[in-house]
C-alpha cells in the first residue's frame, strides 16, 4: 500500500466531480479488533496519543478502569470496560476499542456542508481535514457511533485519522502497533473479514460462544473497523455499540430530498421573478419618495 | 512401566536438599501470617515457622479477633510501572489516582458508592482512597465463614502528579502490608493480609 492508495474518492460538500474517480486500484483497509483477546492494557490509547502528538487530558476517578467516559478532540482510541454479568449468573468484564469505525458511507462526510473538510480515500480511510473545517458541528449529528469530537478552542472537529501518515508509507497504524496480545489486526478488508469469520467459528466451535460472530454493520455500508465479538446479538453490552447502525434519517432528508426541494424553490423563484420582469418591467418610482422633504433616499 | 526409565530404580525422585531450603525439603501449605482462618492442615502451626520478621515494635500483626476481617491484596496494573510512571503524565491520565477495589455486597454494607472515599486500616497504617466497587470480586465462604476481599494497587502515594496537585492522601499502600519475607526467596508477604474498611 502506497501513496496511490491515498486519493480521494470522496469528497464533502463538494459540486463538482471527484477528480480521478474510478480511476484507481480499490485496495480496502481494514482493522480487526477481536475483543475476545483483549485484555484492556491501554497500550493503544498511548500509542495513539504518542503517534498523533495529542496534548494530555485532564482525567479523574470514575469508579472504572476506563480512562475517560467518552473519546475527546485529543483522544481518538478509547477501551470501554463493561462488567456484564450474563443469564447463567457468570460473569464478563468485556473490554471493546471504541474509535471511529470508517464507513463506507460514513455518515459525517454526508452531513458536512464544508468543501474538502472531510474526505474518504480509495482505500476506505475516512480522514478530517482540519483547514476546510467551518466548525459547524454537522459530522457530529450525522455520526452513528458519536466519534466526532469539538475543539472548543480551534473551533475545528477531530476524530482518528487511522494514521493516514502512516498507513500511505505501507505501516500499519499506531495501536495495531502496540498491542500485546494480537487481538489488534491490519490489512485488506477482504483479509480481515476472512480472518474474523475464521475467529468466530473457532469460538462458536470450540469455546461455546454460541453467538459469537463478526461486526460489520451493512447499515453504513461495512465498516473499516470490524469486531470480533463473543455475542454478536447483543452488540450493545460493549459499551453500547449499535446493532443496526445508519445515518441519521435528518441528515439523510436533508441531503437528498429537502436540498433538491430547495433547490427548485430557488431556482422556481428566480424564474418567476424573471417572468414577472418581463410582464410587469422594472419597479417605478413612487410620487411619495420624490415628494420627501430634501428629496434624500431611504 | 513408568516414564522414569533413566532411574535404577524406574520411579521419579524429588530433588530437595536439606540446605536448599530453609523450611524443608519438601513444600507444605501454610496460611499467611494474618490470615482469616487457622491453618486447616496443621491446627498447631497456621503459617511458616521460619518466615524472615524484623523485630521493631512496628512489626505488628492483626487477627481477626483484633477486628481485622478483610482479606486484602496488591497489586501492579499494565498502566503503570512501579513508582516511576507517577511522574509520566502518559501515565497518569490513564490511572490519575489510586483506588481500592471493593466487591458489590461489601459497599452495600458499609453504606457507600463507587467513587466515594473509604479508609482500609491494617494494624500497622490507614489508607484512604476512592472506592472502585465491582462484580469481579465475589465474597468467599471460608471454612462456613463469609470473607470480604479487597485489593489495592501499589503506583500511588508520596510524592507525583497528582499528589503535587493535592488529590491524594500520599499514604503508601506498602505501608499496610506486612513485614514478613519468604525464608528462602525473601519475597515479601504482601499479597495477603487482614485490614478494617469504613467509610472515609
Amino acid at each position: 500500500m502506497s501513496q496511490a492508495a491515498l486519493r480521494i474518492q470522496k469528497i464533502s460538500g463538494h459540486a463538482g466531480s471527484v477528480a480521478g474517480e474510478d480511476t484507481q486500484r480499490q485496495d480496502q483497509v481494514c482493522k480487526l479488533v477481536d475483543t475476545t483477546t483483549c485484555i484492556g492494557c491501554k497500550a493503544c490509547e498511548v500509542a495513539c496519543v504518542e503517534w498523533n502528538d495529542l496534548p494530555f487530558s485532564q482525567t479523574t476517578f470514575d469508579n472504572t478502569y476506563q480512562t475517560m467516559p467518552d473519546t475527546r478532540w485529543n483522544y481518538w482510541n478509547l477501551i470501554l470496560f463493561n462488567e456484564h454479568e450474563r443469564e447463567d449468573g457468570s460473569l464478563q468484564w468485556l473490554m471493546r476499542k471504541h474509535q471511529c469505525m470508517h464507513c463506507a458511507e460514513p455518515g459525517c462526510l454526508e452531513a458536512c456542508p464544508a468543501d474538502g473538510a472531510i474526505v474518504q480515500y480509495s482505500n476506505g480511510v475516512v480522514d478530517f481535514q482540519q483547514q476546510n473545517c467551518i466548525g459547524c458541528g454537522y459530522c457530529i449529528t450525522g455520526c452513528p457511533f458519536n466519534i466526532p469530537k469539538f475543539n472548543s478552542v480551534t473551533k475545528r472537529v477531530y476524530k482518528c485519522s487511522l494514521c493516514t501518515d502512516r498507513v500511505s508509507e505501507g505501516l500499519e497504524p499506531a495501536c495495531i502497533k502496540s498491542c500485546p496480545t494480537g487481538c489488534l489486526h491490519f490489512g485488506t478488508k477482504d483479509d480481515m473479514k476472512d480472518l474474523a469469520e475464521k475467529r468466530a467459528k473457532q469460538l462458536r466451535g470450540n469455546y461455546g460462544f454460541v453467538n459469537a460472530g463478526v461486526y460489520d454493520p451493512p447499515g453504513v455500508g461495512g465498516t473499516g473497523v470490524i469486531y470480533v465479538l463473543h455475542d454478536a446479538t447483543r452488540p450493545e453490552i460493549y459499551g453500547g455499540l449499535p446493532s443496526n447502525p445508519s445515518v441519521p434519517l435528518t441528515v439523510k432528508l436533508w441531503k437528498h430530498p429537502l436540498k433538491w426541494i430547495g433547490n427548485l424553490a430557488m431556482v422556481g423563484g428566480l424564474i418567476g421573478l424573471f417572468v414577472h420582469f418581463l410582464k410587469y418591467g422594472p419597479k417605478g418610482r413612487d410620487e411619495e419618495d420624490i415628494a420627501r422633504p430634501g428629496g434624500e433616499k431611504v | 512401566m513408568g516414564p522414569f526409565i533413566m532411574n535404577p530404580e524406574g520411579v521419579g525422585r524429588i530433588f530437595g536438599p536439606l540446605a536448599a531450603f530453609n523450611d524443608g525439603p519438601f513444600p507444605t501449605f501454610y496460611e499467611p501470617v494474618e490470615s482469616p482462618i487457622d491453618n486447616l492442615l496443621y491446627p498447631k502451626q497456621t503459617h511458616n515457622p521460619v518466615v524472615r520478621r524484623f523485630k521493631t515494635p512496628e512489626d505488628k500483626f492483626g487477627t481477626p479477633k483484633d477486628g481485622y476481617t478483610v482479606v486484602c491484596t496488591t497489586y501492579r496494573l499494565t498502566e503503570h510501572y512501579h513508582y516511576w510512571t507517577k511522574n509520566n503524565p502518559m501515565n497518569v491520565q490513564l490511572i490519575p489516582e489510586p483506588f481500592i477495589e471493593i466487591p458489590e455486597e461489601m459497599a452495600a454494607e458499609i453504606g457507600i458508592k463507587g467513587g466515594e472515599k473509604i479508609k482500609v486500616s491494617s494494624i500497622r497504617a490507614t489508607y484512604i482512597a476512592k472506592a472502585l466497587v465491582t462484580k469481579r470480586i465475589k465474597p468467599m465462604m471460608i471454612d462456613g465463614k463469609k470473607v470480604h476481599q479487597i485489593g489495592l494497587h501499589i503506583h500511588q502515594g508520596f510524592r507525583g502528579i497528582v499528589e503535587d496537585e493535592g488529590k491524594d492522601a500520599r499514604t503508601l499502600a506498602n505501608l499496610l502490608t506486612p513485614t514478613v519475607y519468604d525464608p528462602n526467596s525473601y519475597t515479601p508477604e504482601f499479597k495477603g493480609f487482614l485490614v478494617k474498611v469504613e467509610k472515609a
